[in-house]
């Protein structure tokens, strides 16, 4: 009896052993086998292309084309949350249940409003004087690991803190002479629970990012150098720990690795995925990194890519300047929670909703 | 060796380009993106304008009160002066002082106006730790509001000036122009033929703590040649001296206060009047005075019009003349 050939199926070389009836082997049947066995080969080759040219006619007559890549597309608008006056900044708590809106006018509140847009609170600091409504809340953001909520105040020149619940905790600057004269703009908290901050005290030259640690503000530090920025605005920070800035008024995406060295940007311009005046920047679970272009009225989006000093690849722009459902009028603040995505419309008096 | 020699040289004149040029972008008088001479390549237009999609007149991308609010409103997060709020931020040094804005401010001011001391030369009008909504203010979303004074002298009949339509742009202009505040030498619709420069300086003063201190030392132009700028809208409310007793042979503006003085000591329009708003309040009767054409005038949400006054009722009055 010959080796048996693992190769084939066990089922086939059983019935070839009973075939053979246990004699003695002939050189025809080999022959034969051998013939069987090419039958069977061609067979199985014909079926694997008859499966594969089945697939792509049903694909062709169902009109589905081939599935895109995940970066390739940009989130369709979904809803407005209103009730908001001229709205500045936006953040969203950890679960999604909250969400957190700046007012530049009117009473100048943070407007506080659950998953489906309704408003549950308001957030405002202790009166100045007895002057209840002299602040100005600008950026806002979530403290991921308390949830407690951080807002920047112009007029103030702080940094209040709120519980979950929304009670006022305390109102904060950075202490030292590293933090002396300066203003809090926009603020993110990076994955160790440190907070960013854009800081335009002073002149064009102080204008910088400073970074509080966890531990609270005696680790505080600077990222960047001497008049690196003009007026930046939000910033995101990724796994990284790379800071994307909006450097406002230079009209720039600055990109900062965690040492504070400049290593790439996106620059002002006409062209596709320039920039032109840059306000609110977040990066997504996809790193997707979304740019608020304040006065092109529009939302840039770019792939990150895994080497901070590569340029991010435009992806494309959603919004446009109107007033219609998915236009903006004076977009500024962005803020991300799994799919959904918050962007105010200052003039338009609402923050707008987008998913995937 | 020559060849050395050059290149230092090169090095040289190129690190010298490089000082140069950063210095020279530091003294501009013109300030932030308002930069006259932006050259051929400038990207900046792209700031504001667009050729053929604007929505906006003078091929602005959105309307002109939105879009200089966008840097120097309550939103405003592009510059360290909120005018809507009459708020100066710190832009000297890193002091983190937040000072009240000279002109006042379009929605809130800062002008302690119940508590003024001193008189004549020597006086003060102390600022608010925090803003009073405004009583007066010139207009900047492009309504009509009425220059009074507009036009000559009128002796033929009574006429009282000309409603016009006024945006930020109408004063000052936007792409710089080497003047102090880039102020306009003929404001918009203000009618003039002849134009009032006023010298620019790299160190203006945009703040103040005391709002009777008019003068700003590093633009002596300013004070003398302000009150011939408010007159460019304002004709016939420019006077000289003894122009309280001696009618100037108009219908309406007969007897005028002098107001075509040169100096911190002689009054000129912006020693009583702010240019942006005022917070002052009027009382029963200086509420009750009427427009130039016998109207009354319009009450704002916060009380009645304080005409841009520095001081609450007619206390401008008493801080020179003390009766």
């Amino acid at each position: 009896m010959p080796p048996r050939d693992d190769s084939f199926p066990l089922r086939l070389q059983v019935a070839l052993d009973r075939g053979a009836g246990g004699e003695a082997e002939q050189p025809s049947d080999q022959e034969e086998r051998k013939r069987l066995r090419q039958k069977i080969a061609a067979l199985s080759a014909i079926l694997v292309v008859l499966a594969v040219l089945a697939l792509l006619i049903v694909r062709a007559l169902s009109g589905h084309s081939p599935l895109p890549s995940l970066s390739s597309t940009l989130p369709h608008y979904v809803s407005s949350i209103y009730g908001v006056s001229q709205p500045m900044g936006v953040a969203v708590s950890p679960s999604g249940e909250r969400i957190y809106v700046t007012e530049s006018e009117g009473p100048r509140l943070v407007r506080v409003f659950d998953r489906s847009g309704k408003r549950v609170g308001s957030l405002a600091p202790p009166p100045v004087n007895g002057n209840h409504n002299w602040h100005l809340p600008v950026y806002v953001a979530v403290d991921p690991r308390t949830e407690q909520v951080y807002v920047s105040d112009r007029l103030r020149e702080d940094i209040d803190v709120y519980a979950s619940n929304g009670k006022y905790l305390r109102s904060m600057r950075p202490s030292g002479a590293l933090g002396n004269g300066s203003q809090p703009l926009g603020l993110t908290f990076g994955a160790e629970g440190d907070l960013y901050m854009t800081d335009v005290g002073g002149s064009r030259r102080n204008h910088r990012v400073l970074v509080i640690g966890a531990g609270g503000s005696k680790s505080l530090r600077k990222v960047g150098s001497a008049g690196m920025f003009w007026f930046p605005n939000g910033l995101a920070v990724d796994s990284h720990r790379d800071v994307y800035v909006a450097d406002s008024n230079d009209g720039r995406l600055a990109i900062l690795d965690p040492s504070g060295r400049l290593v790439s940007s996106i620059a002002r311009g006409v062209g596709e995925g320039d920039l032109n005046l840059p306000r609110g920047v977040a990066i997504d679970s996809h790193n997707r990194l979304y740019v608020v272009d304040a006065t092109a009225q529009v939302v840039d989006v770019y792939q990150l890519s895994s080497r901070v000093a590569e340029v991010p690849r435009y992806i494309g722009s959603f919004g446009g300047e109107g007033l219609g459902n998915g236009q903006f009028q004076y977009p500024n603040g962005i803020a991300i929670e799994g799919g959904r995505i918050y962007i105010t419309d200052r003039e338009n008096g609402r923050v707008q909703v987008w998913e995937y | 060796m020559q060849a050395i020699r050059m290149m230092r040289g090169a090095a040289v004149f190129a690190a010298a380009c490089v000082v140069s040029l950063y210095f020279s972008c530091d003294a501009a008088a013109d300030n932030g993106p308002h930069i006259m001479g932006m050259g051929a390549t400038t990207d900046r237009c792209a700031m504001c304008h667009r050729a053929h999609t604007a929505q906006a007149p003078y091929l602005l991308k959105q309307p002109e009160e939105a879009l200089c609010y966008t840097c120097h409103g309550t939103s405003g997060t592009g510059s360290n002066l909120d005018v809507a709020d009459g708020v100066g931020y710190s832009g000297a040094g890193r002091t983190g002082a937040k000072m009240a804005l000279r002109g006042g401010g379009f929605k809130y001011a800062l002008i302690d106006s119940a508590h003024p001391s001193g008189n004549g030369y020597v006086g003060e009008i102390p600022t608010l730790a925090s803003g009073a909504a405004v009583t007066s203010a010139h207009s900047v979303d492009s309504s009509s509001q009425m220059a009074w004074g507009n036009g000559p002298i009128n002796g033929s009949e009574a006429s009282y000036g000309k409603q016009v339509a006024l945006r930020c742009g109408s004063c000052h202009d936007p792409h710089g122009n080497g003047n102090y505040r880039i102020l306009r030498p003929i404001p918009q619709e203000s009618g003039a033929t002849t134009g009032v420069s006023i010298g620019d300086t790299t160190a203006k003063v945009y703040t103040t703590e005391n709002y009777w201190e008019v003068e700003d030392e590093s633009a002596p132009e300013f004070v003398e040649k302000i009150s011939s700028w408010c007159a460019t809208c304002h004709t016939r409310y420019l006077a000289g001296h003894n122009s309280a007793t001696t009618s100037s042979g108009d219908k309406v503006f007969t007897y005028r206060h002098r107001t075509n003085e040169t100096s911190q000591s002689t009054p000129t329009c912006i020693q009583c009047h702010v240019a942006h708003g005022s917070n002052a309040s009027m009382g029963t009767y200086s509420a009750a005075i009427a427009n130039p054409d016998g109207s009354s005038a319009v009450s704002t949400p916060a009380g009645p019009d304080s005409r841009l006054l520095r001081i609450d009722n007619m206390g401008v009055c008493q801080m020179c003349h003390n009766k």
